[in-house]
């Protein structure tokens, strides 16, 4: 099952609208998003007129590195489990397509 | 599903969900840093570019710190007083001013005080000797 195919079916079944709200309320809770807007607002503030591109591959850069440990382990549980029910939801219903 | 692949897959989706947030937050720093340097078409001017510098707000007001409060020169004694406590010194800088608060500072003149109150005096023992 390829990458591109599980975020399609994530997507369609609304879990990865999901899965990012979950993210983004735990990023909250933790104040990691917090410290993101602050670099954010240093970076607009060292150049005003920063093309969008290069702050977008910064604060990435930033984020990959600091994205908190024990947020990634909660949060590969939560999609691992996620895509084994779906899995699991298109084993069962392509058994039932073949009885 | 092999662990390995399931593992594989978990950590693609969030780095996808990753750099979804992060394009959200970088398009929103962008584009409030885009309209502070614009001009607004309803006022004309960039009421969208806000103050960073130390000691003043984002409209760019000097924020009153102790240090930074005005001192006036008290009309009556001539003393440096900050502006909160002006008016709580005017109330206590007494004969040393021109505004008059009571009627013992109205009359200055000691004689006068001293003649109404013997006039006072007599008047009280006139009535008690008629009783």
């Amino acid at each position: 099952m390829s990458t591109q195919k599980v975020t399609e079916q994530l997507y369609q079944s609304g879990d990865f609208e999901r899965l990012s709200q979950v993210l983004e309320q735990n990023l909250e809770q933790c104040g990691w998003a917090t410290e993101m807007r602050d670099y954010a607002r240093s970076l607009i503030k060292a150049d005003n007129t920063i093309h969008f591109q290069d702050l977008y591959e910064k604060l990435l850069k930033a984020a990959t590195e600091s994205f908190p440990s024990s947020l990634k382990v909660s949060m590969l549980q939560e999609i691992k489990s996620t895509i084994l029910k779906m899995t699991d939801v298109a084993q069962h219903q392509q058994d039932q397509g073949q009885n | 599903m092999h662990p390995q692949s399931l593992a594989g897959l978990s950590c693609s989706v969030l780095e996808q969900l990753l750099c979804d947030w992060v394009h959200e937050l970088a398009q929103q720093f962008h584009r409030s840093a885009k309209l502070s340097l614009q001009e607004c078409p309803a006022c004309k001017s960039r009421c969208r570019q806000f103050c960073s510098r130390s000691g003043f707000d984002i409209f760019a007001n000097s924020i009153q710190t102790p240090s930074t409060v005005p001192y006036y020169n008290c009309e009556g004694c001539g003393r440096q007083i900050a502006a909160s406590r002006y008016a709580a010194h005017l109330e206590k800088c007494k004969g040393r001013t021109h505004s008059v608060t009571s009627f013992t500072e109205y009359n200055e003149d000691d004689s006068e005080q001293e003649t109404f109150q013997r006039h006072k005096r007599k008047k009280r023992k006139a009535n008690t000797n008629s009783t």
